[in-house]
């Protein structure tokens, strides 16, 4: 009788203390996964992001410690990965707001590239401008060079054209000159030798014969 | 056996019966599998078997087992892997937008150190050639 008793007091002990090791166990794994979602919700950074999943990993945890026996693995699990996933998305959302002002700081940098290309683009079509306008006054000013030049030829072609008449006016009146020269030479011998004839015989100076009239015209006829 | 004992065995049998009946569910956890399917299809349009392949894989092993257990009819078994595999796929999901976020950031960061390397080399290359 007192061996029975004290066999079921040994077990009653043995139950007793395998239940302590077992919530010994238990408040282990709770406050181990406690500690990191502290860990996390204390974060300076990702201490404010994904609410929700913040509130699922709480709630899970609140879940494995009121976990039956049965249910205490399955709620490990769970707070685990909720835990895992409230550090996920909070880790996504911090990395969220620095893409988000790496994607402004990336737009500004665009913007003032796209500036200043645009007026890398208008000094260089002002430099053409400048350059064309340049050109266009050197080609003016040598069309009116030859321009110029072209009316000095036509000038002194027409000088040359001039000179040459007045050349040609020269030698005609000088060839008229000879010949009247030459009349007169002519006829002052001829008139020397006729006045040297009349001195002889007094013969009058042959002189040409007076051409006949001419015969009276019909009487005129009627005009048409 | 006594009669009181007789009694004391009935009320325990049907402690027990309702004890059973009370914890476990009645009925198939139809919605848990279903939240569970799309928290998959979820993670694998989000490229998580790519960006998170781990907790994909776990995710569709525990789904498996989730519709397994409830071909057997064990509910209560079929609705803890069924959350366990929503649990897993929020996770892959998370992690393969943190990848994505992780990638983002470090090709913007790139990008804009060769911007501002650009703009720093030519500030105005062209008013330089200028006389």
């Amino acid at each position: 009788m007192n061996f029975a008793r004290c066999a079921r007091c040994a077990f009653a002990f043995s139950l007793a203390v395998a239940a302590a090791d077992g919530v010994a166990a238990r408040d282990d794994d709770y406050q181990r996964l406690l500690d990191r979602f502290n860990a996390l919700a204390t974060d300076p950074v990702l201490g404010t992001h994904a609410p929700v999943a913040m509130d699922r990993a709480r709630l899970a945890l609140a879940h494995l410690k009121e976990a039956r026996r049965a249910e205490r693995e399955h709620w490990i699990y769970m707070a685990e990965r909720r835990i895992d996933s409230a550090r996920a998305n909070a880790e996504a959302e911090a990395l969220g707001d620095q893409r988000s002002t790496l994607q402004r700081e990336n737009d500004r940098l665009q913007l003032a590239i796209a500036r200043r290309d645009a007026e890398q683009a208008r000094a260089e079509l002002e430099r053409q401008r400048l350059q064309a306008q340049i050109r266009a006054e050197e080609a003016e000013r040598a069309r009116r060079d030859a321009e110029a030049a072209r009316a000095e030829g036509a000038q002194a072609t027409q000088a040359a054209e001039s000179a040459r008449a007045e050349a040609e006016q020269a030698k005609r009146m000088a060839a008229a000159q000879a010949k009247a020269a030459a009349l007169a030479k002519k006829e002052a011998q001829l008139e020397a030798a006729l006045s040297g004839d009349g001195s002889a015989g007094a013969a009058p100076p042959k002189t040409k014969p007076k051409a006949k009239p001419k015969a009276k015209p019909a009487a005129p006829s009627k005009s048409n | 056996m006594t009669p009181a004992r007789e009694k004391i065995h009935a009320w325990v049998a049907v402690l027990a019966a309702a004890l059973a009946a009370g914890c476990s569910p009645t009925k198939p956890p139809l919605d848990e599998l279903d939240a569970a399917s799309r928290a998959l299809s979820a993670a694998r349009q989000a490229d998580a078997p790519q960006f998170a392949a781990a907790e994909y894989r776990a995710a569709g092993r525990h789904f498996d087992q989730a519709q397994a257990a409830q071909r057997d009819k064990d509910y209560d078994a079929a609705a803890q892997f069924a959350a366990e595999s929503l649990a897993d796929s929020e996770l892959a999901l998370a992690r393969a937008h943190l990848a994505k976020a992780r990638a983002d950031v470090e090709r913007l960061t790139r990008d804009n150190a060769n911007l501002q390397g650009d703009l720093d080399s030519h500030p105005a290359a062209l008013q330089e050639e200028q006389p």
